[in-house]
């Protein structure tokens, strides 16, 4: 099903290799029991969020264009689907892929983005005002601080740099 | 058994946590445990944000902590399920995927390093479960902790279970095995496997603070004095958001929550200064004065 749709129609924004990827984890066995989202916490506090009909259209050949306010977002990456579903199918791993061809696109949430900004930052996904005297108050010397510019030399290239919490 | 092994924190425990980090540091030598802090560690990073945004560099920095500790031979193991969690799926990947290791390893050349697979992770509730035993536990347990405590495994510490190679989630015991062995009593509840929502509250600050809501709500209807929580993410949401959750749903919980290093030392005749309590933001009476019992 590669890069065409039911009908043979070659497919929209994405590139094939996206297909390829999405095939790799397990969409062609999916066969809409929804163990997934029954299993999904997300789902059951949004009633938005629904990995089934995500992988749905997937099925059909749909590839939605993930916005930065699309519901594939909601997903907490808890693995619950994967637990439940009977055939295998990495839904997280999904969801995840989604996800990276949104931010690749410049459509990222800001919950995400902000953590983003602070990994680049420190190293560390964290806020670090307050930090010294929190420590304090248990008793505990100063907080140690990775190679900040290793990190930076080592991510050099990839997506996350050159966009890093930017959109 | 005891054993030496390094060290990772992680983020939020160092930083908004460290009452965990200090439960840690003061219980598990008692119990055999050696920590080396000798190690440049980053965020692992975090798999519910930066995996989503960008999967290959998420890889890249996870293999760059992993690589850390090769040559020393060290397991690594973390008070973080996230930091578990994301270190195990990398090495997952990277162990499954000649192409992708290589592809990962051309980027750590850049920075003169190299990941072979040879590095091992634990979250430290395996640690105490499976390399110290709770028979560790039982022998430095002063006074017994007559608490009831709703164990809350969360998500990650065994989820993917195919990759975390612990307990099987819906099955999971170590918490209340734990609760028995320092002298409390594990209250059965509904919801013991839901998420805590935290992550969430980034998209959806309703349906989180809803998945709050039904943990503090199970647990009370079942007489839990205290929640017990493996993951900061977790404490979080139950500590900081417990008022939150309270305010919005007109509520009273009141449940303190307490990390499973706490609940050791508390029972092992360590102060709740030294476990912290002071440090949180929901009332910990309830444990307190069971303390005073003894």
């Amino acid at each position: 099903m590669s890069g065409h749709d039911v009908e043979g129609n070659p497919l929209g924004p994405y590139a094939k290799d996206l297909h390829t990827l999405l095939d790799a984890q397990g969409i062609p066995h999916c066969y809409q029991c929804s163990r997934c989202t029954s299993a999904c916490p997300s789902a059951l506090a949004t009633g938005a969020f629904n990995p089934r009909k995500i992988i749905l259209q997937l099925l059909l050949g749909e590839l939605p264009e993930v916005t930065a306010e699309d519901t594939v977002w909601m997903c907490v990456n808890c693995h619950s689907c994967e637990e439940a579903c009977p055939k295998e199918v990495r839904v997280a791993g999904i969801m995840n892929a989604l996800r990276n061809e949104g931010f690749k696109a410049g459509k990222a949430p800001k919950g995400y983005t902000g953590n983003a900004n602070l990994l680049l930052a420190s190293g560390l996904v964290a806020s670090l005002q307050g930090v010294d005297r929190a420590r304090t108050q248990v008793g505990l010397g100063k907080m140690r601080m990775p190679n900040i510019e290793e990190i930076r030399k080592l991510l050099e290239g990839t997506e996350l740099k050159a966009k890093g919490g930017g959109n | 058994m005891g054993g030496r092994y390094a060290l990772m924190l992680g983020c939020l425990i160092p930083s908004r946590l460290p009452q965990i980090e200090a439960a840690c540091r003061r219980v598990f030598p008692l119990l055999g445990a050696e920590f080396d802090d000798n190690f440049d560690f980053s965020c692992c990073p975090n798999s519910p944000f930066i995996k989503p945004l960008d999967k290959e560099a998420w890889l890249t920095m996870a293999a760059r902590n992993l690589s850390l500790v090769e040559e020393a031979g060290l397991t690594i193991a973390t008070p973080c399920p996230g930091c578990s969690n994301t270190l195990l799926e990398a090495k997952h990947e990277l162990d499954h995927d000649k192409e992708l290791k290589a592809r990962v390893n051309e980027r750590l050349k850049n920075i003169d390093r190299e990941y072979k697979g040879k590095a091992n992770v634990r979250h430290l509730l395996q640690v105490l479960v499976e390399d110290l035993g709770l028979k560790k536990v039982e022998a430095i347990v002063k006074t017994p902790l007559k608490l009831k405590v709703a164990a809350h495994y969360g998500c990650h510490l065994l989820k993917p279970s195919k990759v975390m190679g612990f307990e099987e989630p819906f099955t999971a015991h170590s918490l209340e095995d734990l609760t028995k062995v320092v002298g409390g009593e594990p209250v059965e509840y509904e919801n013991r496997d839901l998420c805590c929502g935290l992550v969430l509250g980034s998209t959806h600050l309703d349906g989180s603070l809803d998945l709050a809501h039904r943990k503090f709500s199970s647990a009370k209807a079942a007489g839990a004095d205290a929640l017990l929580v493996t993951c900061p993410t977790c404490f979080l949401q139950f500590d900081t958001g417990q008022m939150r959750a309270a305010k919005k749903f007109g509520a009273d919980y009141s449940i303190p929550v307490l990390y499973f290093a706490q609940l050791i030392g508390l029972a092992a005749g360590l102060t709740d200064k030294d476990m912290g309590l002071h440090a949180h933001r929901t009332k910990t009476t309830t444990v307190v004065d069971a303390l005073k019992g003894r």
